[in-house]
């Protein structure tokens, strides 16, 4: 059954403009998220991935109307979202961020600050029921709740971001969604997050949407993805038939560009000339990808784009026309 | 791999920092070297001295920070001798450098021509008209469109990776012997690293420039250096050619952290991981820096601070290692440093009934002292 259904969705910002661009009409946005569709099943973890600017991260605060969409439509738990209140959505959906130094409080006991969502949530019946749940929380994710009582500041950034997901699944939410949680932290520290992480969301039956750049995490903890750029998704499907048969030729430099800890391979390697356009000056009309794509033809400036399955498959679709 | 005299040789550095409770030792006996036109990668995670290790080559060590032991030997001359101002005179003509934000490194008041000009006329004897000239080659050569016209852009007019091609520019103005590159893609997305790491080594081949990279990023490290020392608390506890570091990793760290690297060609269902976390450096503990996390620590580990020893009977692949100790009768002589004498057990004198060493190295320092 489908847990989160994304339509359509657009997210646009405004750019000051001065006085006389508004007589004249020349009123400018930001196209952060142009349009992306995608659909998460219940215990099903969902990626996210692009370069910086890409538009990943506006692209789930808008799904979970954290910040309000411009456009689009998005039903979650077959109920459009906007029918949700306040408590009722995050008692469903929880946000993990990068920097937990912003998001957890530093006033508040680990212990106060989970209990206090348990109970604002009222998943626990008694007292002595919201210390246990804290105490197992902890425990899940490998924080001993001896140290409980201590504040933020006494951990270290790894076990911050354990905490912060923890705080997250205290509330019993179906749906957990976490931007670059791990990409502040080294990779020995990233490992063991990840692999708890993992393990929770398969026990516990969460649908996940994870957002990041780093496509060797993307590939453990996927089970499908979509690559965004310039505020489109531009290939979408499941995490293996991308990273094996990848089609876009954005996708294709993407996991071209990634290093691979081996020296042994040598790689032919597609580079891409030149950067990510400003998303201010992306025309309506044609591949956001046209002005950098080595395969790009005149057509690639003009066409109707939007997702197609790639050969009729249902779990590979691709957003080009060259395809 | 050239054979031929090092551009630069470090031996035994140990870099510390004097605080309150006594020498923090960021660097702790460390060796390297690197030739012409060869790489050097030091990769480590966030404090294991990486950096520092880079600076102190520099000659950037401010108190509370010093060199407390060693030599760095710049194609002859001992850096750690030298005067600030003969520091200088090197600095950006013979040993320059690349750090991780560009832009951070670039005056925002100043056109990037004007920036890499100044570099040109402090050590070179080329006149105005010729300097000029230089710069536009090098940007030019740096893949910068347009360099007349971009040469008079100040460096907020650049993306992030045009302001890095800028400083790369700059560094091999006075055609260096020695490049030093602090994380210089890690600040970048991965198809402008993709972009940066190609010109880098370009550069370096028609160069012939001898280059340190420092970096978290394995895979960064496989596609650009020849040299691999891997460093943890201080210590590197790895060196070697990165091929063989990489089939086949000697030092249990390396093979975890070999391990725990996200790829996007990695089709099994978990990370591997490295339990707990790295120890603080004021607060070591005794025997090996990594003995707490190693999963194959024993006893003597614990007791005794391991040396390098040569792998496979090789000099040019040494580990700090009791597992690796290898075989007694090829002793690592000239890389190996002697036991630390800090460590809280004496290594055992030779014959000694300690029941966790049973082969005895001989190393540096212990049949001269």
């Amino acid at each position: 059954m489908s847990l989160l259904e994304v339509d359509g969705l657009k997210k646009h910002f405004p750019v000051a403009s001065g006085p006389i661009d508004k007589l004249l009409g020349n009123d400018r946005t930001v196209k952060a998220v142009d349009g992306i569709d995608f659909t998460i099943d219940e215990g099903e973890a969902f990626t996210l991935v692009g370069e910086s600017g890409c538009g990943k991260s506006t692209a789930v605060k808008s799904a979970l109307h954290h910040q309000q969409p411009t456009e689009g439509t998005v039903v979650f738990k077959n109920e459009r979202i906007e029918t949700y209140s306040k408590k009722r959505l995050r008692g469903e959906a929880q946000l993990i961020y990068q920097d937990q130094q912003d998001t957890l409080n530093p006033k508040m006991s680990v212990a106060d600050a989970l209990a206090e969502a348990i109970r604002v949530h009222d998943v626990a019946d008694t007292e002595a029921d919201v210390q246990n749940r804290v105490d197992e929380l902890l425990r899940r994710v490998g924080i001993s709740p001896s140290e409980k009582r201590q504040r933020p500041g006494s951990f270290s950034g790894g076990q911050k971001q354990r905490i912060a997901i923890a705080r997250a699944l205290a509330v019993e939410p179906s749906l957990l969604v976490a931007d670059e949680p791990v990409s502040g932290l080294d990779v020995s520290v990233q490992a063991q997050i990840l692999n708890r992480l993992m393990d929770l969301q398969e026990d516990l039956g969460l649908g996940l949407v994870y957002v990041t750049h780093n496509l060797g995490i993307a590939r453990k903890i996927s089970d499908t993805i979509g690559v965004m750029y310039l505020g489109n998704i531009v290939e979408y499907g499941s995490v293996d038939e991308i990273f094996e048969n990848p089609q876009h030729p954005y996708t294709q430099a993407l996991l071209s560009a990634n290093p691979v800890p081996d020296p042994s391979i040598d790689r032919d390697r597609t580079v891409l000339e030149g950067t990510i356009p400003d998303p201010i000056d992306v025309d309506e009309h044609g591949c956001p990808f046209a002005s950098r794509c080595p395969e790009a033809i005149e057509e690639c400036t003009t066409a109707e784009m939007g997702l197609e399955p790639y050969q009729g498959s249902r779990n590979h679709h691709v957003d080009c026309i060259r395809r | 791999m050239s054979r031929s005299e090092p551009v630069l040789d470090v031996d035994r550095l140990t870099t510390q920092f004097n605080v309150d409770g006594g020498p923090v030792k960021a660097v702790d006996d460390n060796s390297l070297t690197v030739h012409r036109g060869e790489t050097l990668g030091i990769v480590g995670e966030s404090g294991s001295g990486k950096s520092t290790l880079l600076r102190s080559i520099m000659g950037l060590i401010e108190d509370p920070g010093e060199i407390a032991a060693g030599e760095i030997n710049y194609r002859g001359r001992d850096l750690t001798e030298l005067s600030d101002e003969a520091f200088r005179q090197l600095r950006g003509n013979d040993i320059s450098f690349i750090f991780q934000e560009p832009m951070s490194h670039l005056n925002p008041a100043y056109t990037v021509g004007d920036q890499i000009t100044d570099v040109l006329a402090a050590h070179t004897e080329l006149n105005s008209d010729e300097r000029w000239e230089r710069v536009y080659e090098l940007l030019d050569l740096l893949g910068i469109p347009a360099p007349e016209d971009r040469a008079d852009s100040y460096p907020h007019e650049f993306s992030g990776g045009m302001a890095q091609r800028v400083c790369i520019a700059m560094a091999l103005a006075c055609e260096p012997d020695l490049l030093l590159a602090d994380e210089p893609t890690s600040a970048l997305d991965v198809t402008i690293q993709a972009q940066i790491i190609d010109l880098l080594s370009d550069l370096q081949s028609e160069f012939d420039v001898a280059m340190i990279w420092v970096t978290h990023d394995m895979g960064v490290v496989a596609e650009t250096c020849d040299t691999l020392g891997v460093m943890y608390a201080g210590n590197i506890v790895e060196y070697g050619d990165v091929d063989d570091i990489f089939d086949d990793p000697k030092h249990p760290y390396t093979e975890a952290l070999l391990g725990s690297v996200p790829t996007h060609r990695d089709t099994s269902d978990r990370f591997e991981t490295i339990e707990g976390a790295p120890p603080e450096l004021q607060d070591l503990p005794s025997g090996c820096v990594f003995r707490d996390r190693c999963p194959e620590a024993t006893d003597a580990c614990r007791s005794h601070r391991p040396p390098y020893y040569e792998v496979g009977g090789s000099r040019d692949w040494i580990a700090k290692c009791l597992l690796h100790r290898g075989d007694p009768t090829r002793p690592a002589t000239d890389s190996a440093p002697e036991l630390d004498a800090s460590a809280d057990a004496e290594w055992p004198a030779e014959g000694s009934a300690d029941g966790g060493i049973d082969e005895d190295p001989k190393i540096r320092g212990e049949t001269n002292r």
